[in-house]
């Protein structure tokens, strides 16, 4: 019941943002319609960034309790993230191509992120076709955390090497001339928190559906 | 939960604004500078603008808490950005630099008042809708593919359960 609750507010919250992004945030002056994949760009980046830290942290619980919650909690989590990361990467290379006229360029916030994707890739492939036991346990969190140091290091690239990438636009690392203002920060917000919700409804049920099979499994 | 979900939908339809785009923040003209006018100390007043259609438009300049804001550049290419509170003797020379060269502005405009006064963009960026709805719509159906691989799963357990 308070998952149905949770998941018919995501929903409201999804159809509200939709409306947000396409009917209430303004264009933007220089890029046009375009600049509106901002809105799912930044989202599911942050989401995917987000997920691997998680996935280290659960891993490494895993490793201390040896408790099966956490374990389940780190494939959901990884899952979950992957479909985030593949979303990232797909709106970013659409957009770089009419924003920088290529589809792809070996900058450093693209070559991390895409990185980030190759670890969740490593550690799904890993985790469902290694067999379970002692090196699985071991070797998974060590991908996890792998991913966790690149997670960092994608969020300051665009600080760091200044290259194409445009940096900050929200966050700590966002300086006044690089920070969006008025209604484009609040639909941004807004867009992470659904997605962040979304991103919660997901693992939460990915999480369940784990929890039931290794139950019947064992 | 779907009935909810596809009432709300029904009612953002219904109550939708007229606008299909969200450009009722403000209007975009382009032109060439007619004239400039400043006050009696030099700062910049306002601007009458030649649009591409032969319209004359004057539009006023604001400072204060949202103050109109530049992008304009040289005959070398180089932008200089700047805003009414800080340049607004600067950009007078600025913009009759431009005035001289008959270089074509874009202006952000709400009733006549300024936001933003630009170089005008060559790129014709409305051409970009077909970038944005690919990026979209693959990002839903990544999303709702997943949805329904979960939701195969949770069948199949209920299944042999």
């Amino acid at each position: 019941m308070i998952r149905q609750i949770y998941l018919t507010i995501t929903g409201i919250a999804f159809i509200f943002t939709i409306w947000m992004i396409f009917l209430w945030a303004p264009t933007e002056i220089n890029q046009g319609q375009v600049q509106r994949i901002l809105y799912l760009h930044v989202p599911f980046a942050w989401a995917s960034m987000v997920a691997i830290i998680a996935i280290a942290i659960t891993s490494i619980l895993f490793l201390i309790t040896k408790n099966d919650k956490w374990d389940n909690l780190s494939q959901s989590l990884a899952e979950v993230g992957l479909v985030s990361a593949v979303v990232m990467l797909f709106s970013g290379i659409v957009w770089a191509k009419p924003v920088w006229g290529v589809w792809w360029t070996g900058e450093a916030k693209l070559t991390t992120a895409l990185v980030l994707f190759f670890i969740y890739c490593a550690y799904l492939l890993f985790r469902n076709y290694f067999p379970p036991g002692n090196a699985r346990n071991r070797i998974a969190p060590i991908i996890a955390l792998i991913g966790a140091i690149d997670s960092p290091i994608i969020y300051y690239a665009a600080q760091i090497w200044e290259q194409n990438h445009p940096k900050a636009v929200v966050g700590p690392l966002s300086t006044e001339e690089s920070s969006l203002s008025g209604e484009m920060v609040i639909t941004l917000l807004a867009c992470v928190l659904t997605v962040t919700l979304l991103f919660i409804g997901l693992v939460w049920t990915q999480y369940q559906t784990n929890r039931i099979t290794r139950i019947k499994n064992v | 939960m779907y009935k909810v979900l596809f009432s709300c939908l029904i009612l953002i339809i219904t109550f939708q604004p007229q606008h299909i785009f969200a450009d009722g923040h403000g209007d975009l003209v382009s032109g060439v500078i007619n004239a400039i006018s400043v006050d009696e100390n030099n700062h910049l007043d306002g601007i009458l603008l030649m649009t591409s259609d032969g319209q004359f438009l004057n539009i006023d300049v604001q400072s204060g808490e949202n103050p109109t804001e530049y992008g304009l550049d040289n005959i070398a290419g180089e932008r200089w950005t700047g805003n009414q509170n800080d340049d607004s003797i600067e950009v007078v020379s600025k913009l009759k630099d431009h005035q001289k060269r008959f270089v074509p502005l874009t202006i952000l405009q709400n009733e006549g008042v300024a936001k933003e006064i630009v170089d005008m963009e060559k790129r014709d960026v409305s051409n970009n809708l077909n970038f944005l709805f690919a990026c979209f719509a693959v990002a839903w159906v990544a999303f709702f593919s997943y949805l329904i691989i979960i939701n195969g799963r949770i069948k199949k357990s209920l299944k042999n359960g």
